[in-house]
């Protein structure tokens, strides 16, 4: 055994710990016969009692655990986790109610609630639904655009008419001065 | 005969006021391996805050409750590291001995023992940057094994090694300690 192949495991003859393979007999047999593997490890010993003069002290300031971290861990069931569901749940309804045009009403009998989110399935509502209300405007426009195209026309033939009636009332204007000049002459 | 629980396993099972006593357990464990680790108390204080603040945020995690101390090291040595990275070096081998003066200066009232607590002071002293001028990887294990007190497998798990490779750098580690000790003239 040389004493360079040895030196890492002086170690184990440092320290020699249950539950770690103990320093083999051939190893300690060699530390034993050599001098300068043996003066190796009563260097390493010294060392080990120059590093334990330095001793332990408690911390300068106690750790302290900031509040808002601490606050930040809430148990599942805290009264401060169930509000927290509670303002998100009466948003969440407080939205529903804005965007479906909810109406509250009092009348003889009491309270009333209506919603119009479902007006499509409901056939007596006042309610018409965006494509309700856009099959309403298109058959108004093309309604109107029909009315105008024939208003156009007969307006268009009016005044045909008018034209056709003051070429003839011309043209007999023109022959009846037409047969007068004959006669004269 | 009923065993105490815990206050890891009693804060893991919902108890929040247990966590105080985590802290309380394990504060002067984690604030004094800062302390080996960085050679400088205020440091070592500001990472046993960030270290006890880390465990805070990821302890539910922790897959073993059993094995909250290699866990709680490994954060430690982490913060340590960190930290070590951003100071500037202050230990230097060259420099003055920081008890001559410095915060840790201790004025015996005895005369006779002046010499014996000066030179205990001194040696404590010369340790300190002994070991501070070692490697990260050689001074981790030895502040693991000589100043925590954990076996060499745990030394090994703690470092993320094999066994082996914990015997060398402790080994290593040792063998630089008495280096510097020598060069700083100490007599141990």
């Amino acid at each position: 055994m040389r004493c360079d192949e040895i030196r890492e495991r002086l170690v184990d003859l440092l320290y020699d710990e249950r539950g770690t393979p103990a320093a083999s007999p051939e190893l300690r047999a060699h530390v034993d016969s050599c001098p300068d593997c043996r003066k190796e490890l009563e260097e390493l010993r010294s060392v080990q009692g120059a590093l334990r003069t330095w001793e332990e002290e408690p911390p300068l300031r106690p750790i302290r655990i900031p509040a808002a971290e601490h606050s930040a861990r809430v148990p599942w069931f805290s009264p401060l986790r169930v509000l927290g569901f509670a303002a998100k749940a009466a948003v969440v309804v407080l939205a529903f109610l804005a965007l479906s045009n909810a109406e509250f009403t009092r009348n003889r009998d009491g309270f009333t609630f209506k919603t119009h989110a479902f007006s499509r399935n409901l056939p007596g509502s006042e309610y018409a639904t965006r494509a309700e209300t856009l099959k309403v405007v298109k058959q108004a426009l093309r309604e109107s655009e029909a009315y105008m195209r024939e208003e156009n026309a007969q307006q268009l033939n009016a005044a045909l008419d008018l034209v056709d009636r003051q070429m003839g009332q011309e043209m007999s204007y023109l022959r009846s001065h037409y047969n007068l000049d004959r006669a004269k002459n | 005969m009923t065993e105490r629980v815990p206050a890891v396993f009693r804060f893991l099972k919902g108890d929040e006021g247990a966590f105080t006593q985590v802290v309380e357990e394990w504060q002067t464990k984690v604030y004094n391996l800062a302390w080996r680790f960085l050679g400088n108390r205020e440091d070592a204080q500001d990472v046993a805050q960030e270290t006890f603040l880390a465990v805070f945020r990821s302890i539910k995690g922790l897959r073993d409750p059993r094995s909250f101390s290699t866990w709680l090291y490994r954060i430690t040595l982490n913060q340590c590291r960190a930290k070590w990275r951003q100071r500037t070096p202050e230990l230097s081998l060259d420099d003055p001995v920081p008890g001559k003066g410095g915060d840790d200066q201790f004025e015996p009232q005895f005369a006779d023992e002046r010499t014996d607590v000066a030179a205990e002071l001194e040696l404590k002293d010369l340790v300190c940057k002994a070991l501070i001028n070692t490697s990260v990887e050689h001074r981790t294990a030895i502040i693991l094994k000589e100043y925590i007190g954990l076996s060499l497998e745990e030394v090994a798990e703690v470092m993320g090694c094999p066994l082996s490779t914990a015997k060398s750098r402790l080994y290593h580690g040792l063998r630089g300690v008495q280096k510097n000790l020598r060069r700083l003239g100490a007599r141990h």
